[in-house]
């Protein structure tokens, strides 16, 4: 499934203020089928936003989102997205969260029941499934957002900063759970982040982005084998060619 | 509903279902419970003991047909609408009504007298009123606009007190008010039918005045029960029933006492030694006195109640025939007076 | 050595401690008891209101003339229910009858009216013009006293249940309608747009998430409008029916019976109560985990 992203531009106009936000500015971007690509970037410059143009929450101002050569529709199951806060359903319990999409999309539980609760064991959830969101952890409450998502065998998978919230221990043991379940042959990854250690460690491709207006300044391949040793030569070779590029962007702006 | 993925779902449509079902029952459950057989009369309720012959209704009502209550509330306008609607098909209402009806226009008939007496003023001591000259310059409270009104102007008029300029008139609202009003001291003496009239006698420093003068001067027989006349014209053998019905019902309270008395006490909610009073000040009977429709009309036109003096159109509207089926006597006996006669000074027969 | 923790979710679980606060009673006897010793307490304000009446029968305060005695208007109560006068009043063994009337008066309206609510408002959201109709004539309508279409209600309905019905399905959705609309504008976008995203049509967002998620609001404006609908419907009781409580007040009113008035307003507030009880216990499975998550500690 490829993705272009095809000289867009999304600018936001404020009815309030005459602000006028350049988000994106003439991007241009293609994602191989099955790689994993992060978009890198500190706040501002449009990698959130790229992720919505592709999810369709959102329309470009110009240019076209392109999935197999046809405009981007609205949200849907192909595209599953993953987002910062876990966003599940409250008064559902963790299965009946899971269960949503395939209920929803008119398949029986019958069929379906066994698989939510494989996908659920795959996350690490067994035990958990009749579990309310709110009486589960905020790393338990993403993984059932992940096996929400992936139930659905979207053919993209997007996400918008899944781990910021997470403790340090938490996001890596999340890091490495992604790269377990999510990842899959002919499964594109878009994934959104402002850590370059969580870019490293995942990426196939890392897009650093900046802001004002949003577009990209640098693509870098990353060629290690997964899994890699975050306190390896390469490893930190590779965060600091990264972190050369966006440094300059480390310091605030107090204009 | 499994789709929804809420288990919720099947509860709130239970809920939609019990309220459904609750309002398919109350819209059906009057119908059946009124599949009574025959043709259904409907009669608007009443709060006027001297019209509660219309309780005994259901006993006396011939063979083949049913009574039935509506709350119309005690507006005359409602009453009217109800008629005129086809909700209702009879109501009891003094006979200053029919003036009331011509002056908007509606065709109603009067079929049957009700009652005489009825009404009372009732004084407070605390005013030093003692007679109906000690009227003049108090505060009187009364419902304008109806019967009780016209007939305390009257009453007013016949000792030569001046209704529009020696008093002061009081509007009590609700018929409560009219005990409150005078309790409270806002008035130093009104008008109002029973049992109102008892009720607000029985408290302490408040009083009947002058009872039978005040018939005297005014009249004897004040309700008639109306039908729409296009009931009179589509239907006459239910009104002739309903007539019928009506004067045995008038004879039961008329004679037996204790009847009238479970009847008022089961309406109006006072116990008997309260409506006792209010019992002894109605007279039950069937004549329709035409002078007092002429009179009401006259009344109420210089009280400007109405647009203009109706009695001239009022001869043929009362409608004797089904009376002197039912009772074997003439117009003449039951009280028809021609306007013509009536503008000579010709009173109604039984009046003497 | 491997740096990432073991996926042990068992260490990361808070458990499932209910939220503090919350009633969820301990299992056994001890706690049946103290549970209803807790509901209990709900009547506490009322049973001291009682006994302060009861003990005014004696002392008779000033200005307190009009108010019939304690035991007068449990005598009432006595015939309203049991029929203890023989059939001599027009209450007399009435009480069933009104009930029952005035609870299917009230239920219908309620349900109805909710319904209807809940139905016009996520219309609103489906197509957002409607709400630019619906809403000023919402507003234009609300101060209007409800009671005033009564008449009309009456010609377009007839006499017997129509137009009471009619009155308090009007009056309930008045009041939940705007609580509807409220209540759904409050749910995140973001959860809109995770159901999209999971393949739900826009009328499937609507009813499996909008709808839940606007649910616990959605039922304090059904309390609300309940206690509403019964105010309407004893107002509009006034007309066209020959029962119910509000039949009863009223008539009693006319005649001066404040003690029947009085006991019809007390059954009123009771059954009021029991209303606004019944629907939290059907509604409680909406809301608990809202109020599970507001209770909950960071």
């Amino acid at each position: 499934m490829s993705v272009t992203f095809d000289n867009i531009s999304k600018i936001y106009q404020s009815p309030r203020a005459a602000a006028r936000t350049v988000a994106l500015e003439n991007v241009s971007l293609d994602l191989a089928e099955g790689e994993l690509v992060v978009l890198l970037g500190p706040s501002g410059c449009g990698k959130t936003t790229l992720l919505k143009l592709l999810a369709g929450f959102e329309f470009p101002t110009s240019g076209r989102v392109l999935v197999d050569g046809k405009p981007v529709p609205k949200p849907g199951p192909d595209r599953g997205t993953i987002f910062q806060a876990p966003t599940l359903f409250p008064w559902l319990t963790a299965l009946d969260n899971v269960l949503y999409g395939p209920r929803v999309n008119g398949l029986s539980d019958k069929q379906m029941r066994q698989k939510a609760l494989d996908v659920l064991a795959s996350v690490g959830l067994t035990g958990f499934e009749e579990h309310l969101p709110h009486n589960l952890s905020g790393g338990m409450q993403q993984r059932v957002a992940i096996a929400r998502v992936l139930i659905n065998e979207p053919r993209i998978l997007l996400a918008d900063e899944p781990f910021a919230a997470l403790d340090e221990y938490t996001r890596r043991a999340m890091q490495q759970l992604f790269l377990k379940v999510a990842r899959k042959p002919g499964r594109t990854l878009l994934f959104v982040t402002h850590s370059i250690e969580e870019a490293v460690y995942l990426a196939d491709r890392i897009v650093i982005m900046s802001p004002r207006p949003g577009r990209i300044q640098e693509i870098i391949d990353v060629p290690m084998p997964h899994p890699r040793e975050r306190s390896s030569r390469d490893f930190l070779d590779m965060m600091g060619r990264v972190y050369d590029q966006v440094g300059h962007h480390v310091e605030l702006d107090v204009a | 509903m499994k789709d929804f993925g809420i288990h919720a779902g099947l509860s709130r449509r239970r809920f939609l279902q019990a309220g459904a079902g609750a309002m398919a029952l109350g819209f059906v459950a009057p119908g059946i419970v009124r599949a009574q057989d025959g043709t259904l009369i409907r009669i608007s309720d009443t709060t006027a003991l001297h019209e509660m012959s219309i309780y005994a209704l259901p006993e006396t009502m011939a063979q083949g047909y049913s009574v039935e209550f509506l709350n119309l509330g005690a507006s005359g306008t409602s009453m009217l609408a109800a008629l005129l609607n086809s909700m209702c098909d009879s109501i009891s209402s003094a006979n200053s009504y029919l003036v009331t009806a011509l002056s908007q226009g509606a065709s109603i008939t009067p079929i049957c007298g009700l009652a005489g007496r009825g009404q009372a003023i009732v004084a407070t001591e605390a005013s030093g009123i003692k007679t109906l000259e000690d009227l003049r310059g108090k505060k009187l409270t009364t419902k304008p606009m109806t019967s009780a009104h016209v007939m305390m102007q009257v009453a007013l008029k016949a000792v030569g007190i001046d209704p529009l300029k020696d008093v002061e008139i009081i509007d009590f609202g609700q018929p409560a008010g009219f005990t409150l009003m005078l309790e409270g001291g806002q008035a130093d003496a009104g008008q109002v039918w029973e049992p109102f009239a008892s009720i607000a006698a029985s408290k302490p420093g408040l009083f009947k005045l002058e009872l039978d003068r005040f018939f005297d001067v005014t009249w004897k027989t004040h309700s008639s029960l109306y039908v729409p006349q296009a009931l009179v014209d589509e239907k006459p053998d239910t009104v002739r029933a309903l007539v019928a019905a009506n004067v045995a019902a008038i004879d039961v309270i008329k004679n037996d006492r204790s009847k009238f008395s479970a009847i008022a006490t089961n309406r109006v909610g006072q116990p008997p030694e309260i409506l006792d009073d209010a019992m002894n000040n109605c007279d039950p009977r069937p004549e329709m006195d035409a002078t007092v429709f002429y009179k009401m009309a006259e009344e109420m036109a210089s009280l400007g109640m109405v647009d203009k003096d109706y009695a001239p159109e009022l001869e043929g509207k009362i409608n004797y025939t089904f009376l002197s089926e039912v009772t074997g006597r003439t117009p003449e006996q039951l009280g028809f007076v021609s306007y013509a006669d009536y503008k000579d000074g010709k009173r109604a027969s039984f009046e003497g | 050595m491997q740096m990432g923790m073991k996926l042990d979710a068992s260490a990361e679980a808070p458990g499932t401690a209910p939220a503090s606060g919350a009633t969820i009673a301990p299992a056994g006897g001890a706690g049946a008891f103290g549970r209803l010793l807790s509901q209990s307490a709900y009547a506490l304000v009322p049973l001291a209101l009682l006994l302060l009446w009861f003990v005014s029968d004696f002392l008779r305060p000033p200005g307190f003339s009009f108010l019939p005695t304690f035991r007068a208007v449990l005598d009432t109560l006595g015939d309203w229910m049991f029929n203890t006068t023989d059939g001599k009043y027009f209450y007399s063994g009435k009480w069933w009858l009104d009930v029952v009337w005035s609870l299917i008066r009230v239920f219908g309206g309620l349900v109805v009216g909710s319904a209807l609510a809940v139905l016009v408002g996520l219309g609103t959201l489906l197509f957002p013009f409607t709400e630019k109709i619906v809403d000023p004539i919402v507003q234009m309508l609300r101060p209007v006293p409800k009671t005033a279409f009564l008449p009309f209600a009456i010609l377009l309905f007839g006499l017997g249940n129509g137009p009471a019905l009619f009155i308090t399905i009007y009056g309930v959705f008045l009041i939940v309608y705007v609580q509807v609309v409220m209540s759904i504008k409050l749910v995140p976008v973001d959860f809109r747009r995770a159901a999209q995203m999971l393949g739900a049509s826009d009328a499937k967002v609507l009813t499996s998430v909008v709808l839940p998620y606007a649910l616990p609001g959605i039922s304090a404006g059904i309390r609300v409008g309940a206690s509403y609908a019964w105010l309407v419907l004893i107002l509009a009781e006034m007309l066209a029916v020959r029962e119910g409580l509000g039949y009863t007040l009223w008539n009693a009113y006319e005649f001066m019976r404040m003690d029947v008035v009085v006991a019809a307003m007390i059954v009123i507030g009771v059954f009021g109560f029991l209303t606004d009880r019944a629907i939290v216990l059907i509604m409680r499975r909406h809301f608990s985990w809202a109020e599970e998550i507001a209770q909950a500690e960071v």
